[in-house]
């Protein structure tokens, strides 16, 4: 039987959370249940009531509005991080197609298949110390 | 004497404890723990922003796993890229401790006196 304190703090993380798609904040509220439950089985297991327990298991996981809040933003993180990628594609995919099509117009029959392998590789320096970079602030 | 875990500190233990093998939340919880001798006290809600940063930086990766009895458990599992960023943190936690070890045995001498 679910506790009382356990799903009061989970609607309130819930609430947190409300800008998730449904399916993705039941998925989030679902695990923390899980482990919300387990220790509160644990604390049982030493002699408290339900009740006391399920305080205890709550007050262990730390307040539940700033882990709403992390949670959150750890969410918006990864659709700006998706949205930055997605633009970034585009951005690349017009830029390529300028510079393709001056190239075909300003070079020469022999040189074309170079530039375009150049300018088709051009970005690949750049994302992967980038990547590098970012890999080294995690 | 207990020490409560910095929020900077908590995803290289999650590295460190899923190297072992695949846990959920609540495993990782115990693991860190038992193994710190209950020496480090974590706030254990932190564990799952920690672990979304993880799975967004390729270093974990996870999956739901049913039960026979009991809600279904997300399990977490750490990848290639994530064994290659425990290292480098393990690397970067050695520098620090050594420089810090240093400095105090360096103090010490003055504290005797």
């Amino acid at each position: 039987m679910p506790s009382n304190a356990i799903e009061l703090y989970l609607r309130s993380i819930g609430y947190q959370l409300r800008a998730l798609p449904a399916d993705l904040r039941s998925a989030e509220l679902a695990e923390l249940r899980a482990h919300l439950l387990a220790l509160a089985a644990d604390y049982q297991a030493q002699g408290m009531d339900m009740d006391t327990a399920a305080k205890n298991a709550v007050a262990q996981f730390g307040p539940a509005h700033g882990l709403g809040r992390q949670l959150r933003r750890s969410h918006q993180r990864s659709t700006r991080s998706a949205a930055v990628a997605v633009l970034a594609l585009l951005g690349y995919l017009v830029a390529l197609a300028v510079v393709l099509t001056w190239l075909r117009v300003t070079s020469s029959a022999e040189t074309l298949p170079l530039q375009i392998v150049g300018a088709v590789l051009l970005p690949l320096p750049i994302l992967l110390l980038r990547r590098r970079r970012q890999r080294r602030s995690a | 004497m207990a020490r409560d875990l910095s929020r900077g500190d908590v995803p290289t233990l999650i590295l460190a404890v899923l190297v072992q093998g695949p846990l959920h939340g609540y495993g990782i919880a115990r693991t860190i723990e038992a193994t710190s001798a209950q020496v480090l006290q974590l706030r254990e809600g932190s564990l799952y922003p920690a672990l979304r940063g993880l799975e967004q930086q390729g270093f974990v990766e996870s999956q739901w796993d049913t039960q026979e009895s009991g809600p279904a458990r997300k399990v977490y599992g750490i990848t290639a890229a994530g064994r290659t960023e425990l290292a480098r943190r393990q690397d970067e936690w050695e520098r620090y401790a050594n420089a810090v070890d240093a400095l105090l045995q360096r103090r010490r001498p003055s504290y005797d006196t």
